[in-house]
C-alpha cells in the first residue's frame, strides 16, 4: 500500500531512474507551490502529474525544465545532477501548452532548431526531420508555416520539435488543453503510440483525471504542492491513499464511519447505524486507526449491487430511488439511503429492470478502499 | 440609417476622395506648364520644367541633406526605441505606465515648441545646428511611433517562445537574434518605414534646427516666398510619387510579412 507523498515503485527496474527529484521545495514569497516532492520515474514511463490547477504541477514541471529555480531540493535527470543548470544546458525537451511555434518559420525550421543548437550536420538535421514529420503522420508539411496548419497538426509539429534533439526527458504542460473534446481523444491515443514507438520517459501535466486515467502508466496525485498518491492508475483508482483521492479520482460514494474496534486483521466499523467487520487489510493507509477515529469508506459506483442475495459480511444500504440515467448497457442510479446518504450505483440494464422503489443497497468488504476523514483543507507551512 | 438613399454614401466617398486628390492632380498638371507661372488654363505643355528640376543642383542637395537627416535619425529613434520596447514589456504595474507616457508625450507636443526647445538647450550646450541637429530633432519625435509599434508587436508574442527556444538549447544571444527579432521584424520594418517619411516630411524641427543647408521641405518654403512657379509643382509632384512608392511597397511588405507568418 502507500503512503501519500512518499513515492514507492512497485516494480522497480534495474535502470537508472529517468528522473529523479529530491525533496523539492518551490517557494513564492510565503507560499510554498511546491511542497517537498520527491518523485522516482524508470526510463520509458508515462507518468502524469495530476491535480487541480494551482496545485504546484505545473511548477514542478517548470522546475524541471529550469524556469522555476527551486528553493530547496534536488533534480536528477539521467543520473545527472541539473538543480543549477541553465534551461538551455539541460537534456529535457518540453511541449507547451499554447505549442509556442516559432511562428517565422517554417515547420522544418522549428524541428531543425534543436538539432541546429546541438550542432548537428545539415544531413543529419534533415533526416532527423524527415523521421519526426513521419513520426508524427505529417510528411507533407515541412516547408509551411505553423499559422497555416490546424490545432491538432500544430499540436503533433510541437512534440516532433521537442522530440527531435533526442531529449532524455520530454515534459508536456497540458499540452491538449486548446483541443476540442474529440480531436482531444484521438491526440490522447496519438500521444501514447508516439511514447511507445520512441521508448521516452513522458512527464505529462493535466487536471483531467479521465486522460490522465487512460494515456499514463503512472500517475501522481498532486494537492497543494505535495504529492498525494503516486501509483499505476488501476491501483490509485482501486485504493485510494486518501479521500481527496478518492474523491478526484473516477466516481465515489464516500460514507463517514468511525471506528469502533480493531482486532489483529480485522476492523470493526460502526457506519450508517450499524457495525460492519472489513479485514484491516483495506485501510489504504499504513498505519492502522485506532479505536474512535473518523474513516471515510470508499465504494466506487460500480461496486454497488443491488439484485443478487449477497454474501455474510456486506455491507447492506436500505436506500430510494432518485433518479437513473441510461449509459447504453448499464444503468446510473442516484440513491438516498435510509440514514440521509446520498449514493450513485452503476448497474447493468437487465438488473435495473427488476428493481422496486425501496432497494438493498450491497457492497462486499473486498470492493472498499477505507481512508482516514478529509481533515478539510491543508494548509501551507 | 436606412432612410439615407444607398446612392449617397458613395457619392460622400467620392466627393472626399476628390477633395484629397484634385488639388494634387492640378499641381502635377501644372508641372507640364510652358509659362512662368502657375494659371490655367494650360495652354502650351512641356517636360522642361521636369526635367529642370532635376538638373537643379540646389534642389539635389537639399534632397540629399534630407536623405541624410532621414537615414540618422530612423537609425538613432530604432537604437532608442527598440531596448526601452524591451524594458517596457518586461515592467509592470504603475511604473509601466508612467514610463510609456513619460516617452511618448514628445508626440503630442506641439512641435513648434519642441523644435525652439532642443534649439535653445543645444544652444546652451554651445552645439551647432545642421543636419547632426536636425537628425536628433526628428528623432526624439520617431521614437514614440517605434516604442509603440514594436511593443504592440512584443505583447502579441507568447512568453513561452522564448522559453521554447531555451528549452531547445538557445542561449540568450541567439534567443534574440533568431527569435525575437524575427518576430519584431515587420514591426521594425514598420517603425524605420514610418520613421523615414515622417523625417523627410518634416518642416518645423528642421527649420529651427538647420544649418546652412537646408532640407527639401525648407528649401520648397524657402523659394516659395519668391512665387509659385511650375518648377515647385513638378518637384513636388516628383516628391509626391517617390514617397506614395514607398508607403506603398511597405504597407504591402508589412501586410504580407504578417499574414504569412
Amino acid at each position: 500500500m502507500n503512503k501519500p507523498v512518499r513515492a514507492k515503485d512497485l516494480n522497480v527496474s534495474q535502470s537508472q531512474p529517468a528522473i529523479e527529484i529530491r525533496n523539492l521545495v518551490k517557494l513564492y514569497g510565503d507560499h510554498a507551490a511546491v511542497d517537498d516532492v520527491s518523485l522516482n520515474v524508470d526510463m520509458g514511463v508515462f507518468v502524469t502529474l495530476l491535480g487541480p490547477s494551482g496545485c504546484g504541477k505545473s511548477t514542478l514541471l517548470r522546475s524541471i525544465a529550469g524556469f522555476a529555480k527551486p528553493t530547496r531540493g534536488a533534480v536528477i535527470v539521467g543520473g545527472r545532477d541539473i538543480t543549477h543548470e541553465l534551461p538551455y544546458r539541460r537534456p529535457v525537451s518540453m511541449v507547451f501548452q499554447d505549442y509556442a511555434l516559432f511562428p517565422h518559420m517554417t515547420v522544418r525550421q522549428n524541428i531543425a532548431f534543436g538539432c541546429e543548437m546541438k550542432g548537428q550536420t545539415k544531413a543529419a538535421i534533415a533526416e532527423r526531420c524527415r523521421q519526426m514529420l513521419e513520426l508524427i503522420h505529417l510528411p507533407d508539411v515541412g516547408d509551411r508555416y505553423p499559422a497555416h496548419l490546424s490545432g491538432g497538426q500544430q499540436q503533433r509539429i510541437a512534440l516532433a520539435r521537442a522530440l527531435a534533439p533526442d531529449p532524455v526527458l520530454l515534459l508536456l504542460d497540458e499540452p491538449l488543453g486548446a483541443l476540442d473534446l474529440k480531436l482531444r481523444r484521438r491526440m490522447q491515443q496519438e500521444l501514447k503510440q508516439i511514447q511507445r514507438r520512441t521508448g521516452k520517459t513522458f512527464v505529462f501535466v493535466t487536471h483531467d483525471q479521465e486522460e490522465a486515467m487512460s494515456m499514463s502508466d503512472r500517475i501522481a496525485v498532486m494537492r497543494d504542492g505535495r504529492i498525494e498518491q503516486i501509483g499505476a492508475p488501476e491501483q490509485i483508482y482501486r485504493n485510494p491513499a486518501t479521500a481527496f483521492v478518492a474523491g478526484f479520482i473516477g466516481d465515489a460514494n464516500m460514507i463517514e464511519a468511525r471506528v469502533a474496534a480493531t482486532d489483529r486483521d480485522m476492523l470493526t466499523l460502526h457506519v450508517a447505524g450499524q457495525n460492519w467487520r472489513v479485514p484491516a487489510a483495506r485501510v489504504t493507509a499504513e498505519t492502522t486507526p485506532e479505536v474512535g477515529a473518523s474513516m471515510v469508506v470508499v465504494v466506487r459506483p460500480e461496486d454497488m449491487r443491488i439484485a443478487d442475495h449477497g454474501r455474510e459480511g456486506d455491507l447492506v444500504l436500505t436506500a430510494r430511488l432518485d433518479d437513473r440515467t441510461f449509459l447504453g448497457g448499464r444503468v446510473r442510479l442516484a440513491l438516498t439511503s435510509n440514514e440521509g446518504l446520498s449514493l450513485v450505483a452503476e448497474v447493468r440494464q437487465q438488473d435495473f429492470a427488476q428493481l422496486a422503489e425501496r432497494v438493498e443497497m450491497r457492497c462486499s468488504p473486498a470492493d472498499v478502499a477505507i481512508v482516514a476523514a478529509a481533515e478539510g483543507n491543508r494548509t501551507n507551512p | 440609417m436606412n432612410r439615407i438613399p444607398t446612392a449617397a454614401l458613395p457619392i460622400w466617398f467620392w466627393l472626399f476622395v476628390a477633395y484629397l486628390f484634385l488639388p494634387l492632380v492640378v499641381m502635377a498638371a501644372m508641372g507640364f506648364r510652358d509659362s512662368n507661372f502657375i494659371a490655367f488654363p494650360i495652354q502650351q505643355w512641356t517636360t522642361g520644367w521636369y526635367r529642370s528640376v532635376l538638373a537643379d543642383e540646389e534642389i539635389l542637395s537639399a534632397l540629399w541633406v534630407s536623405a541624410q537627416v532621414a537615414v540618422y535619425s530612423t537609425t538613432v529613434a530604432i537604437a532608442v526605441g527598440l531596448p526601452m520596447s524591451f524594458v517596457f514589456a518586461r515592467t509592470r504595474g504603475p511604473m509601466r505606465a508612467l514610463m510609456i507616457a513619460a516617452i511618448v508625450l514628445p508626440a503630442f507636443l506641439p512641435v513648434i515648441v519642441s523644435a525652439i526647445a532642443i534649439r535653445m538647450f543645444l544652444g546652451h550646450l554651445g552645439l551647432e545646428t545642421g543636419i547632426a541637429a536636425i537628425s536628433f530633432g526628428h528623432a526624439i519625435g520617431s521614437v514614440p511611433f517605434v516604442v509603440i509599434m514594436i511593443l504592440t508587436r512584443l505583447n502579441a508574442m507568447s512568453s513561452n517562445l522564448a522559453d521554447a527556444a531555451r528549452n531547445l538549447g538557445a542561449d540568450d544571444v541567439i534567443v534574440v537574434t533568431r527569435i525575437v527579432l524575427p518576430f519584431l521584424a515587420p514591426a521594425l520594418f514598420g517603425a524605420m518605414m514610418f520613421c523615414l517619411l515622417l523625417s523627410f516630411e518634416d518642416f518645423v524641427r528642421s527649420f529651427f534646427l538647420g544649418g546652412v543647408d537646408p532640407t527639401f521641405p525648407v528649401l520648397l518654403f524657402a523659394r516659395l516666398r519668391f512665387g509659385f512657379d511650375p518648377g515647385l509643382a513638378a518637384i513636388s509632384t516628383i516628391v509626391l510619387i517617390a514617397s506614395t512608392a514607398l508607403g506603398l511597397f511597405a504597407e504591402r511588405h508589412i501586410r504580407r510579412r504578417n499574414m504569412g507568418r
